[in-house]
């Protein structure tokens, strides 16, 4: 994280947004007013419990939904004002998503997952080289049940970098994984964000985790309760939890 | 091939009993439709031409005795071609 | 033209002949032969070309003999040839019903021969023409009829009254009929299935269409493609159909080219049916999909990445009765999966039960066949023979008749050709004049009912009545076309719903009334000692004055067989179209509930469930819709039975609306052994799948 960066101005800045869900006759207030900025090129981790609303954050973030009230820039991009087709372009052409689950099409090989994304981007990577990144060139022709959860989860990562995002967003990567797989991936995450400078907002609810990022946004019942800059990052290698 | 595409195909396949069912539905109301309909078409063209070949009449008169000359005289009417 | 009878050998009965004069040397102006073997006939010999349908129904070759009355004498004709004829492509007797291969033959003659034989020299008594282009039709036989009115024309008329032509067009109209209805009742059941399976599908693959949506692909690209699943079923079903299509086509054409003794062959391919079939398929998948496709490109991306929630069930119906304490658990869960989904349900009953109703509807042609035939031969035309006069004579023509040897019973009748017109709908028919008592022909509708006959007006066919738009009450014009040829208004006093086609009738003496005639007669109905047939039919072959004997039912049986041989195959298409339908629909409920519930039963597997038991409460569901189909089914077979019977107009004869037990049974039977074999094949589906590993996987 460079201060030139700051100086460019944020890549994201979200201004009091909050979002109700409907669920029949209950409100659901899953964002309370929550005002936050991400920077080109930074490392930032979304730490909070199940339920303090991080997800509901990094959904709309990604613009696959959309704030009640509040606004969401990107660059110049108002997400708030987008329709659903801009949302749509605005995720293909800037946005890149690794969900706690993997999410792989279970009828395609690790290459075709990646290639499924490659086909609709601007200037993306060949699928191997993308593979490539997260170590499994012996893989890629692997359908995701041969894979272990970690692996499943780095084709993850290269189908979502493969596309060279502005930003990397991952919802738990590690969440379904064991340790020893969960710093594995983490390392790749970390990587990415190093080598190719890709912003990267990870979400958490491991304290252990946020070490790893320059910036950590606490999150608690809706609202941000800390915003703290790591004064050194730890590397993921040392990361035990 | 995209990879879309390949999905598509696979997921097809998974399903191929319950899609070829479906397709053999869909080719039997066809088969039938274009049998039926085919046939009708044929057999009336075979129809025609055979009436058109062998000369088939249009109007058809019997009478108890009348001499030879009605079939000139039958020709002569306004809109009859061959008697 | 005359009718003889003939002397035929290997035959009891007398047949009857009609022989037709064709110029001496040179080919008929019209109506002209296609020699298939032998040569064309020469004068001075009693040379003759006979048909080919009368030839095959008793093996004659060239050089065959067969003896015929002529003019009173026997003679022995020299068959030198065997021909079609576009005229007599069904050779039939227009007073027939049905074609009777073995006892009506044509023959033709050279038109110096006929003349010598019949005393005709210089005369004739039958004319045929054709049309200028444009002209009308109607306007030329009126002319005809004005002209031929002097030497005793009984009326003219146009192809559509011509009996092989009609006879034809009867034939393949019903190819129409079929044509038309079933891809309506196959499509229809290929959008349900395809509804099933593409909600199912999209159901499953919520995350991955959110997974692609996340990535930024657009709800239009999402939507096509899982409208690529449908184009391609559709696209596959399309190109085996046509292909399907193309060659049964072939076969059945091919079928009808010998029935019909066609002979040019020639096959056209409906493109144009080949075109809308494909359309008429797609509009089916796309409404059968359209609203699974919608709502997967409506789905938030967002929302899908969350489990669906559990279905809602609710008590069944049978339960709000307090029933379910003799319910099993199992049974409960059935009752419950049927309740949930009532219009997935009641298509999946809606589905089988077209299968039982295709089954009724491929075999009601053949019941109807069957019924008109028993009607009409046990019920209306009881006769053992019936004889027609060579001309109307003198009621004391018949009292010879009841001196034969044999005769039991002799009932007369007078026949009045003539032409009957309301407004500008007209038809050119015989007014049957019958006795007030009436045991041999009856007039008899379906229901039973014999209406009376009167003095003082018609009783029509209700199909002629329809033809004609008039109701009871009503009068009509009524051209007689013999004696004095009068025109006469005449009221209709009622209606007989009969099968066989359009008739008119009344008693007798109003009959000679309208004719402005004395007491005359056409011929009798007979019935006959059987011991004294051969007795009685060498008296009447040496009768003169009878110029046509007709046998009763068992002289059509040679062509209830070839038409029983035709039905025969279509039967097999209808059979194996019905099992498509039952099976599709049963193979593909069956594995949809299994993919929505193999949760639910693999926690039971895991419970201590056996195999068998987990399989019941997927199959149960299935036997319950399949048993409740099959009524259902046969009800839909009965409507569209009565459909189509309204829907094929057919002169020669009303197709009955009946259905015998049975065809219903047999379309049930069909149908549940369909059912049985898909749910055979979901259940080893079911016992090879690892239920176990489901609990763990994610989806």
């Amino acid at each position: 994280m460079n201060s030139s960066a700051i100086a460019a101005g944020p890549v994201f800045s979200a201004r009091d947004i909050t979002r109700v869900y409907r669920m029949g006759e209950v409100s659901v207030h899953a964002l309370r007013g929550v005002t936050m900025d991400l920077y080109r090129g930074e490392f930032v981790v979304l730490l909070g419990p199940s339920g303090s609303g991080k997800s509901t954050l990094l959904n709309i973030l990604g613009g696959l939904d959309v704030p009640t009230t509040g606004s969401v820039h990107f660059l110049d991009q108002n997400l708030t004002q987008s329709t659903d087709r801009e949302l749509t372009q605005f995720r293909r052409d800037h946005v890149g998503f690794v969900f706690q689950f993997y999410n792989l099409i279970p009828s395609l090989t690790a290459r075709e997952n990646v290639a499924l994304v490659t086909e609709i981007a601007n200037n993306p990577m060949d699928p191997a080289e993308a593979l490539a990144l997260v170590g499994l060139e012996a893989r890629v022709d692997h359908f995701p049940a041969q894979m272990s959860g970690g692996e499943q989860q780095r084709v993850a990562i290269a189908r979502a970098v493969a596309k060279r995002p502005d930003v990397l967003l991952c919802d738990e990567p590690t969440g379904a994984l064991d340790a020893k797989t969960g710093i594995v991936v983490l390392e790749v995450i970390e990587r990415i964000n190093r080598e190719l400078g890709t912003t990267t907002a990870v979400i958490t609810h491991n304290a252990m985790i946020a070490e790893m990022a320059d910036r950590v946004i606490s999150l608690s019942d809706g609202r941000v309760s800390e915003i703290r800059r790591n004064e050194r990052k730890r590397p993921a290698s040392e990361i035990v939890w | 091939m995209r990879a879309i595409h390949r999905k598509l195909l696979r997921n097809l396949w998974v399903m191929k009993g319950q899609s070829i069912a479906i397709a053999l539905v869909i080719a039997s109301g066809i088969a039938m439709s274009v049998m039926s309909l085919s046939t009708l078409r044929s057999l009336q063209a075979t129809r025609e031409t055979y009436y058109q070949r062998f000369r088939f009449a249009e109007v058809f008169a019997s009478f108890k005795r009348g001499p030879l000359s009605l079939q000139q005289r039958v020709e002569d009417i306004s809109g009859v071609a061959r008697a | 033209m005359k009718s003889v009878n003939l002397i035929v050998a290997g035959l009891r009965e007398p047949a009857v002949g009609r022989l037709i004069s064709i110029p001496d040397h040179q080919p008929p102006r019209l109506n002209q032969l296609y020699l298939r073997r032998g040569r064309m006939p020469e004068t001075g010999g009693l040379e003759v070309v006979v048909g080919e349908s009368f030839a095959n129904a008793h093996g004659f070759q060239p050089g065959a003999t067969v003896d015929a009355i002529l003019n009173g004498r026997l003679r022995t004709l020299r068959i030198v040839g065997i021909v079609l004829s576009p005229e007599y492509i069904v050779e039939m007797n227009a007073a027939d019903m049905l074609p009777d291969f073995k006892r009506f033959g044509v023959f033709w003659m050279p038109v110096t021969e006929m003349e010598a034989a019949f005393d005709m020299d210089g005369a004739c008594n039958d004319l045929s023409l054709t049309l200028m282009h444009g002209a009308m039709e109607a306007d030329v036989i009126r002319q005809v009829d004005n002209l031929l009115a002097d030497w005793g024309g009984i009326g003219s008329f146009g192809r559509v009254d011509q009996m092989s032509h009609r006879f034809i067009t009867d034939e393949i109209s019903q190819l129409r009929a079929m044509g038309l209805v079933t891809p309506i009742i196959f499509m229809s059941v290929a959008a349900f299935l395809l509804n099933i399976v593409m909600t199912r599908l999209i159901d499953m693959q919520r995350e991955q269409i959110a997974t692609l949506k996340a990535f930024g692909y657009h709800n239009s690209e999402v939507a096509s493609h899982y409208l690529g699943f449908v184009a391609i079923i559709v696209a596959v079903g399309v190109l085996v159909g046509t292909g399907l299509g193309i060659r049964m086509g072939h076969g059945l054409t091919q079928m009808y080219t010998r029935f019909f003794h066609f002979p040019i062959f020639q096959f056209d391919m409906d493109w144009v049916t080949a075109v809308l079939t494909t359309l008429i398929s797609a509009v089916a998948a796309i409404a059968g999909t359209i609203g699974s496709l919608w709502s997967a490109s409506r789905l938030p991306p967002a929302e899908a990445m969350r489990p669906k929630f559990p279905g809602e069930y609710r008590p069944s119906f049978i339960e709000k009765f307090g029933l379910q304490r003799w319910l099993p658990q199992t049974w409960r869960m059935i009752l419950r999966q049927i309740r949930r989904r009532p219009l997935k349900t009641s298509f999946s009953i809606f589905g089988i039960a077209m299968a039982a109703g295709v089954m009724v509807l491929g075999h009601y042609a053949a019941d109807a066949l069957d019924f008109i035939v028993d009607f009409q031969f046990r019920h209306v035309q009881r006769q053992d023979l019936w004889i027609n006069l060579a001309e109307p004579s003198a009621t004391d023509a018949i009292l010879d008749f009841h001196h034969m040897k044999g005769v039991v019973t002799v009932e007369p009748f007078r026949a009045l050709p003539v032409r009957v017109h309301s407004g500008p709908r007209s038809r050119r028919l015989s007014i049957l004049g019958m006795a007030p008592d009436r045991k041999i022909f009856r007039v008899i509708a379906q229901s039973g009912d014999e209406p009376p006959l009167r003095n003082d007006g018609l009783v029509l066919s209700a199909r002629l009545a329809e033809l004609l738009q008039v109701k009871v009450g009503e009068y009509v014009t009524v051209d007689v076309l013999e004696g004095k040829r009068p025109t006469v208004q005449v009221r209709v006093v009622g209606t007989v719903d009969d099968l066989s086609g359009t008739n008119a009738f009344a008693l007798q003496p109003f009959v000679n009334q309208l004719a402005e005639e004395g007491p005359l007669v056409s011929g009798a109905w007979m019935s006959v000692d059987s011991k004294h047939l051969d007795e009685l039919y060498a008296e009447l072959k040496a009768t003169p004055r009878v110029v046509g004997v007709t046998a009763n039912a068992a002289s059509i049986q040679s062509f209830l067989d070839t038409v029983g041989e035709n039905q025969l195959r279509m039967q097999g298409f209808v059979i194996g179209f019905a099992i498509v339908i039952a099976a599709g629909v049963v193979y593909n409920t069956a594995l949809i509930s299994l993919s929505e519930r193999d949760r639910e039963l693999a926690t039971m597997r895991v419970l201590g469930f056996t195999k068998a038991e987990i399989s019941a409460v997927l199959l149960g569901e299935l036997a319950i819709l399949t048993l409740v189909a099959v009524p259902v089914g046969l009800l839909m077979g009965y409507g569209m039975a009565w459909l189509s019977s309204r829907s094929i107009h057919t002169d020669v004869f009303r197709i009955p609306l009946v259905i015998y037990p049975s065809t219903y049974a047999r379309a049930a039977i069909v149908v549940l052994i369909a059912a049985v074999i898909s749910g055979a094949i979901v259940r080893r589906r079911l016992d090879r799948l690892d239920l176990f590993a489901v609990l763990k996987g994610q989806d």
